[in-house]
């Protein structure tokens, strides 16, 4: 997907959560062990790989981590929190 | 970090049980231009100080312990050669970043680097609502006048500024006036009444305490503006951060298990490394431990203690024992608990 998470972005995994700081509007946000693990993995995988990951961490099915994976991807995108690398 | 950033209970929680360290404090220096005369750091300055490179190796050891905050503080951490280079790092590595500086070594250009860098806040030191008495404090004259213009050049360039009032017998009478200063210049101001002795032992500092009757004036007006002076505490629970979520390097590399505990160093970050020396310390699990019993020594102790927020830090610096509050402390808590009785 070539993308990289915004340089705006002050983040930390929390156990298997994650924590973002956006320090452009100033929001925080928490992600869920699944947009943790897509977080912090987007700058390394594809959309496959992302996918893979999270059928091997949370044994669930590959058209359901699809969608997650697609859906969430696509919010960080709104949100300005990634960009095309 | 500001409210507006506060984590979730549960994953403050979370961090409190994996001694998960969130908050680092790195004292990049001790050198200051100014010379307050109730500073809390030791006189000497930097004897063996670590060098851009090796801040930019903490960062890294910070990153795998978890850290999400880093706070640059000294001494004056502008002063320090390599400032912009750690504070660089600090974003780099994806840290939220804070800034302790007095501002008067703020000028144009290095307004333009530190905004860039976005930090959550730059935090300044304002000792008084007029130069007299803030460069009575500082013993520098002109240091009401660079404060100024180094915090109006963060805020042209849209830098959140917070200032900071460590409230002394030097200030106690020009609160009105410094709320006011904080007011046209639109940035946030608090005020704080702990005064602490030198981080080598000597009480000096503690001269300049503000009296009891201007503390009881500040905690009436900081719970009329919705502010907390007490905190809920419960038998079992732990009375702080101290050796789980917050750590703190000094100049030369001496790491604590916060900015206050200065009993023993957890090590030094060019002898171990940072995650070798957090996972294997004694000293921070006693410290840890100390966090622990803590609460539950000041929930013994019933009545203002109870409820009063306190520091086992301050306490082992002022009584010689983390669990034994100074009489400073009782009586703040004791204020508190008057003032809060009276709304």
């Amino acid at each position: 997907m070539g993308l990289r998470r915004h340089p705006d972005v002050a983040w930390q995994t929390i156990g298997d959560e994650a924590v973002l700081m956006c320090l452009a509007d100033r929001r925080i946000l928490g992600l869920n062990p699944v947009g943790a693990l897509v977080w912090s993995l987007v700058e390394e995988r594809d959309e496959d790989g992302l996918v893979a990951a999270v059928v091997e961490r949370f044994s669930t099915g590959d058209a359901a981590a699809r969608e997650d994976v697609r859906g969430f991807v696509a919010l960080l995108r709104e949100r300005g929190l990634v960009v095309e690398g | 970090m500001p409210d507006a950033w506060a984590l979730s209970a549960r994953l403050k929680k979370a961090a409190l049980e994996r001694a998960q360290p969130l908050a680092a404090s790195l004292e990049l220096t001790y050198r200051c231009n100014w010379r307050c005369v109730f500073c809390y750091n030791p006189r000497h300055h930097d004897r063996r100080p670590l060098s851009g490179a090796e801040w930019l190796s903490v960062l890294d050891g910070l990153r795998s312990l978890g850290t999400l905050s880093v706070a640059l503080t000294g001494g004056e951490p502008l002063a320090h050669p390599d400032f912009l280079a750690v504070a660089r790092g600090a974003r780099d590595r994806a840290f939220a970043l804070r800034l302790l500086t007095n501002g008067a070594l703020v000028t144009e250009v290095l307004a333009d680097a530190i905004a860039a860098l976005r930090p959550v806040a730059v935090e300044m030191s304002l000792h008084g609502a007029a130069a007299p008495t803030h460069d009575r404090a500082t013993a520098t004259p002109g240091s009401f006048g660079a404060l100024f213009r180094g915090a109006d050049r963060l805020l042209r360039r849209g830098v959140v500024v917070v200032l900071k009032t460590p409230l002394t017998r030097l200030n106690e009478g020009e609160i009105d006036g410094m709320q006011r200063l904080a007011e046209e210049h639109g940035v946030g101001w608090r005020l704080d009444p702990v005064l602490t002795p030198r981080d080598d032992g000597d009480p000096g500092p503690l001269d300049f305490r503000a009296s009891a009757a201007a503390v009881a004036r500040i905690y009436a007006r900081l719970a009329a503006l919705g502010q907390r002076l007490q905190e809920e505490r419960v038998a079992g629970g732990t009375n702080c951060g101290l050796g789980r979520t917050t750590i703190a390097i000094d100049p030369e590399g001496d790491v604590f298990p916060c900015l206050q505990w200065r009993r023993a160093p957890l090590g030094n970050v060019r002898e171990t490394p940072l995650p070798e020396m957090w996972a294997g310390s004694a000293e921070r699990a006693y410290a840890a431990e100390v966090a622990r019993r803590a609460n539950d020594r000041m929930v013994g102790e019933g009545g203002a203690l109870a409820t009063f927020p306190f520091c086992p830090a301050l306490a082992l610096q002022r009584t010689g024992d983390p669990f034994h509050p100074d009489d400073g402390h009782r009586e703040r808590a004791e204020i508190a608990a008057r003032v809060l009785s009276l709304r």
